[in-house]
C-alpha cells in the first residue's frame, strides 16, 4: 500500500497544474493514486476533498486584483451546483462505460474548441448581450505578463449557464471538478480572457465538488487517511502554483491545458475500452 | 476602495483563513499520526467517515476531543466549510449592498448547497 509522503506528493503535484489550468486536479490524483494501489472509489471520494483544497488554496490569491470573475462565477454556480447533484444522482442508474466515453466526448469537444483560439492573446472585441449587461459582467486585471490592465466584457451568460448545467453533470458522475470543460465554456461563450477563465473556473469547481462531495458523505468510501495527505499536498501545489500564473502568457496557460486535457481524453477513451 | 474590491477582499480572507486553519489542523494531525504509525496510510473503521450528513458528522467530532483522528477529521470538515462560508459571506456583502438580483443569486446557491448537505 502506498505511504503518506508520495501521496502528498502526488497530490502537490496535482494542486500546481490543477491552479493553472483551472482544473481541480482530481483527474490527475484519480489515476495517480490508482496506480499507486488505492482501490479507485476510495480515490474519487478523496479526490473531491482534494478539489475543494485546489479551488480554495489558489482562488484566496486570484480573487485579489480581479484575476477571477467573481460575479461570474456567482452566476454560473447556481448552474452548476444544480447539474452535480442531479449527475450524481443519475449515475446510480447509467452504465459506467458510457460515463468514460460520455466525458472523452466532452472534453474532446473543448479541446477542439480551445485550439482554435491558440493563436489570440485575448478575445477581440466583444458585443455583450442583454443578460450580460444585465448581470454586470465586465472586469479587469493586471496583467503581470503584457505589463498593463486588461480590460473584457462577457456576453451570452444565458448560454454559459446551460453549459456549466452540463459540466456539472459531468462533474457529478464521475466526481471530478469538470474544470477543463468550465474553461472551454469560459472562453467559447462568455469569451473571458485565458487567465480569467482558469481563475474563475479554479473558483467554482470548489463549490461544484462541494455539492459532489456531500454525496460521498454517508457512502462509507471516504478515509480521513488518504483525504487528509491529499489535502495538504493540493493545498501546497495549488498555492505554488498560483505565484506563477501571473507570469505566463494566456497563450503558454492555453497549451499547458490542452496537453493536460489531451492525456484525459486517452484516458477516459482507455478506460471506456477496459470497463 | 470600489465595490468589487470589497468583496474580493472578503471572499479571500474568507478563502485564506479556512485553507490556512485546515492545512495547520491537517499538518498537525498528520505529524501526530506518523508518529504513531509511520508512513502507512491505515484505512479502518477508525478513519472511514460515517454520519447520516455532512452536518451531523460536524456535530459528531465533538466525541474525539483533541485526537489525531478528531484533528484529522476537524481539518477536512474545516475545508468542506470554506466554500460553503465564502457563499455566506458573499450573501452578507449583497444584501448589504442592496444588490438584490445578486442577493437572489447566491441566496439560490446556499439554499440548494445546504439541501444537498443536509438531506446525503
Amino acid at each position: 500500500m502506498v505511504g503518506l509522503a508520495e501521496v502528498i506528493a502526488a497530490s502537490f503535484l496535482a494542486g500546481f497544474i490543477g491552479s493553472i489550468t483551472g482544473l481541480g486536479g482530481a483527474s490527475i490524483t484519480t489515476p495517480l493514486l490508482t496506480l499507486m494501489g488505492v482501490p479507485i472509489k476510495n480515490a474519487i471520494a478523496a479526490g473531491i476533498i482534494s478539489i475543494i483544497a485546489t479551488s480554495s488554496g489558489a482562488a484566496s490569491s486570484y480573487v485579489r486584483g480581479g484575476m477571477s470573475n467573481l460575479r461570474a462565477a456567482m452566476f454560473l454556480e447556481m448552474f452548476t451546483i444544480v447539474g452535480a447533484i442531479l449527475g450524481a444522482t443519475i449515475t446510480l442508474f447509467v452504465m459506467p462505460r458510457l460515463l468514460y466515453f460520455l466525458f472523452a466526448g466532452f472534453l474532446l469537444t473543448s479541446f477542439i474548441g480551445l485550439r482554435r483560439h491558440l493563436g489570440d492573446e485575448l478575445p477581440s472585441e466583444v458585443i455583450q448581450d442583454r443578460a450580460a449587461r444585465w448581470l454586470g459582467l465586465t472586469g479587469s486585471y493586471y496583467d503581470e505578463k503584457l505589463g498593463r490592465m486588461v480590460s473584457y466584457k462577457l456576453t451570452r451568460p444565458l448560454a454559459a449557464g446551460g453549459g456549466m448545467f452540463v459540466a456539472g453533470i459531468a462533474s457529478g458522475m464521475l466526481g471530478i471538478g469538470a474544470g477543463a470543460f468550465k474553461v472551454a465554456v469560459h472562453e467559447l461563450i462568455l469569451k473571458m480572457p485565458s487567465k480569467v477563465s482558469s481563475t474563475t473556473s479554479t473558483f467554482i469547481i470548489g463549490m461544484t465538488a462541494l455539492a459532489g462531495a456531500s454525496v460521498y458523505f454517508n457512502s462509507g468510501l471516504l478515509y480521513l487517511t488518504l483525504a487528509a495527505p491529499m489535502a495538504v499536498g493540493t493545498t501546497l501545489g495549488a498555492m505554488a502554483g498560483s505565484r506563477i500564473l501571473g507570469r505566463l502568457s494566456n497563450k503558454t496557460t492555453r497549451i499547458i491545458f490542452l496537453v493536460v486535457v489531451a492525456f484525459f481524453i486517452v484516458q477516459m477513451l482507455v478506460r471506456g475500452v477496459l470497463e | 476602495m470600489s465595490h468589487n474590491e470589497k468583496l474580493e477582499l472578503m471572499v479571500s480572507l474568507v478563502l485564506i483563513g479556512g485553507v490556512v486553519l485546515s492545512l495547520g489542523v491537517l499538518v498537525l494531525a498528520l505529524a501526530g499520526y506518523s508518529l504513531r504509525f509511520g508512513q502507512e496510510i491505515i484505512m479502518d473503521d477508525e478513519y472511514r467517515v460515517a454520519a447520516e450528513n455532512f452536518f451531523a458528522y460536524v456535530f459528531s467530532l465533538q466525541r474525539y476531543s483533541f485526537t489525531a483522528t478528531g484533528l484529522l477529521a476537524a481539518g477536512v470538515v474545516i475545508l468542506m466549510l470554506t466554500p460553503y462560508v465564502r457563499v455566506l459571506t458573499s450573501l452578507v456583502y449583497f444584501a448589504s449592498e442592496k444588490d438584490l438580483k445578486y442577493v437572489l443569486i447566491t441566496a439560490f446557491v446556499l439554499a440548494v448547497l445546504t439541501v444537498s448537505l443536509l438531506t446525503h
